[in-house]
């Protein structure tokens, strides 16, 4: 019932990305499936919850299927012939190292998900937050759970139970078709980053080398472990990082389908975690600045406007049926805090660059790269590197107008929830690594070595 | 006619983008390069992905940690249940949380002792001090849900106050709330608060 349910989420969301982005490769395609199929039947569980015809199995099922008959209908009529057309338009260029790589990858994976299914949920954050709220959503069909029975000081009690519902509720799907364990979802999540990352750096890069740099994406360790785990941090980063490599390629190509699943993903990502609206601002921010002379004003607002839709609704829907305010946490006029503000900084630095544990050589090769095409980024306006920029800068300063008094220690919210965050910035290092002006050089280079007989 | 089928179905080829490309030979043969060249690719991969494994902490302790030792972990345990895998990560909290979803109905209600009680030696058990753990309602909440649970230390704001149904004990907390004489009083207990199951307040006793 659980496989069968899940499989039915990613026809859903092959269904709407054949629909409405029918330019993507396949392995977009396929990559892009589960992420936005999970997402809406997340937001479909919203809407039943908040109709009070209550989050059960008939009305998801029914609503997935009607979806899947409305939005599906072309694919329904495709061949056999389609798929490998489909395929066959990938032209992969195999090489031992591809073989290789995928069978290295094929083995970590092996390893993470055999972990990852074999303990059940025992994170201090999901055990008292994302699964406890899952386990409480799946029994009692609402989100306004019987958590919320219970006595509490301050909003800082509710902390993960008051995120927006994405995870807790793909983890809720979980339970409610029948798995024992929720880390399913996120593992399905975790699959779907590396086929959409894998599928979007081909585009620019020789098979082999966008393997290459899909395999380090992937073992960065912090980030892979999470894979495992059943936190919020890596379902928001795959909405975020698949956003933001598909408005590079809508900038660069004019191709909507880029820009429909970037604002789908940017939508979700929002629906996964309340600080992503920093990367909101940083998008538009990119938008606005790749092309000065012809800013496309009309596509900042409908991106603005639908991706900031979950955030409001959701901090509406927790203020009307649960009295709390996630922005709590936070100072609510504008400050400045020099001695708080270079701690802050100083403690992130070290996270992110004090030493490779966390991250691996992500970080370290990322700033040596942009700083070999320091110039490009700026004549060129490189979206990813501008969007790096602008969001760490922002997703920085969020750690800056905490209220630390009322949410906990600066050392606690940096050495957890600020790591954590970094992961959005991962993929998209990479990715910038591998399609910099300089990498291309370089890699062009290398494979007119290795293609010359 | 299946012709002009496959001619609709057929997908719409991906927009060339407009990013440098790296020039794609298209030949024949399943491998593009000659034998030697695809052994030389596949070396320098296989180089670098050895530096950074064996030069970084991080990457190490995915390849041996993260999916080595868990791999053999988990071939060598794979008896056991969620309990046992529970107990296995967080000792006698889950044992102990455990042994009360055994001895309680889901529409149990049961009340707790005072977080000082809990941590201190005259529990009987060596529980969890730092974070989490069967001190932490919302923590023990989440492995006997759908039971509800009524701590001590907020009994007054609790709403579940006054329809308690059991009483965990420990060392010699909690046997005076119970309305009958227990003969053997264990270190570590959950019991029924009236012996008759009627529903009392907790207060009136």
């Amino acid at each position: 019932m659980g496989i069968f349910a899940f499989i039915l989420f990613f026809i859903l969301g092959f269904a709407l990305v054949n629909r409405f982005a029918n330019t993507l490769s396949i392995i977009e395609k396929i990559g892009f499936s589960f992420p936005i199929g999970l997402g809406l039947v997340t937001v479909l569980m919203f809407l039943l919850d908040i109709s009070k015809v209550g989050i059960t199995i008939a009305p998801i099922l029914l609503g997935v299927i009607i979806l899947i008959i409305l939005f599906g209908y072309p694919l329904f009529k495709t061949t056999r012939l389609y798929w490998i057309d489909s395929f066959k338009l990938l032209n992969i260029k195999y090489s031992f190292g591809w073989f290789f790589l995928i069978g290295f990858i094929i083995y970590l994976l092996y390893g993470i998900t055999s972990k990852g299914l074999y303990w059940p949920p025992a994170e201090h954050d999901s055990l008292t937050g994302y699964d406890l709220q899952a386990k409480m959503i799946a029994n009692e069909g609402t989100f306004v759970t019987s958590q919320f029975d219970y006595p509490y000081n301050s909003t800082y009690d509710l902390a993960r139970f008051i995120y927006p519902p994405l995870s807790s509720a793909g983890f809720a799907l979980a339970y409610i078709f029948g798995f024992d364990n929720s880390k399913i979802t996120v593992i399905l999540l975790f699959y779907s980053l590396l086929i959409s990352f894998y599928g979007l750096i081909r585009k620019s890069i020789n098979d082999t080398w966008a393997l290459l740099f899909t395999f380090f994406m992937m073992i960065t360790p912090e980030m892979f472990s999470h894979a495992s785990l059943s936190l919020t941090n890596l379902p928001n980063t795959v909405y975020t990082s698949i956003s933001v490599i598909c408005l590079y390629y809508w900038l660069i190509s004019n191709d909507k389908s880029y820009f429909i699943i970037s604002l789908s993903c940017m939508f979700l990502s929002n629906w996964s975690r309340s600080d992503s609206i920093v990367f909101v601002i940083a998008t538009l921010a990119v938008i606005l600045f790749f092309n000065l002379k012809n800013i496309q004003w009309k596509n900042i607002i409908i991106y603005g406007v639908i991706s900031i839709i979950p955030f409001i609704v959701w901090g509406l829907f927790i203020k009307m049926n649960i009295g709390a305010n996630s922005s709590d946490f936070f100072v609510k006029t504008l400050f400045w805090d020099s001695q708080k503000m270079s701690e802050i900084l100083s403690k992130c630095m070290v996270i992110v660059l004090g030493n490779g544990v966390y991250y691996g050589i992500t970080f370290f090769v990322f700033v040596a790269i942009a700083g070999l095409n320091v110039v490009d980024i700026f004549q060129t306006r490189n979206p990813v590197a501008m969007f790096i920029f602008i969001a760490w800068m922002g997703y920085t300063l969020l750690y800056y107008q905490i209220d630390y008094n009322f949410a906990g220690s600066i050392d606690a919210y940096i050495n957890a929830s600020y790591k954590r965050g970094m992961f959005n910035f991962v993929p998209l290092c990479w990715f910038f690594i591998g399609t910099s002006p300089f990498s291309i050089k370089w890699l062009g280079k290398a494979d007119m070595f290795f293609n010359k007989n | 006619m299946s012709k002009k089928v496959n001619q609709k179905s057929t997908p719409i080829p991906p927009k060339k983008v407009v990013a440098p490309q790296i020039i794609k030979e298209t030949k024949n043969a399943f491998f593009q390069m000659s034998f030697f060249k695809n052994f030389i690719q596949l070396l320098v991969i296989l180089a670098v992905i050895l530096i950074c494994m064996k030069g970084n902490e991080g990457y190490s302790w995915v390849w041996s940690d993260l999916i080595n030792e868990n791999l053999k972990f988990i071939s060598k345990n794979k008896q056991l249940n969620t309990a046992q895998k529970y107990q296995a990560k967080f000792g006698v909290d889950a044992a102990a949380l455990d042994y009360i979803k055994l001895k309680t109905p889901d529409t149990a209600i049961i009340l707790f002792p005072y977080y000082n009680t809990i941590i201190s030696d005259s529990s009987g058990y060596q529980f969890i001090k730092g974070l989490g753990g069967i001190k932490i309602r919302v923590w023990s909440t989440y492995f006997l849900y759908p039971r509800k649970l009524v701590y001590m230390d907020e009994f007054e704001k609790n709403r579940y106050k006054n329809k308690i149904t059991h009483v965990v004990c420990m060392g010699n907390w909690g046997y005076n709330y119970l309305d009958y004489p227990v003969e053997s009083r264990k270190m570590f207990d959950v019991l029924p608060l009236h012996s008759n199951k009627s529903q009392l307040n907790l207060m009136g006793n």
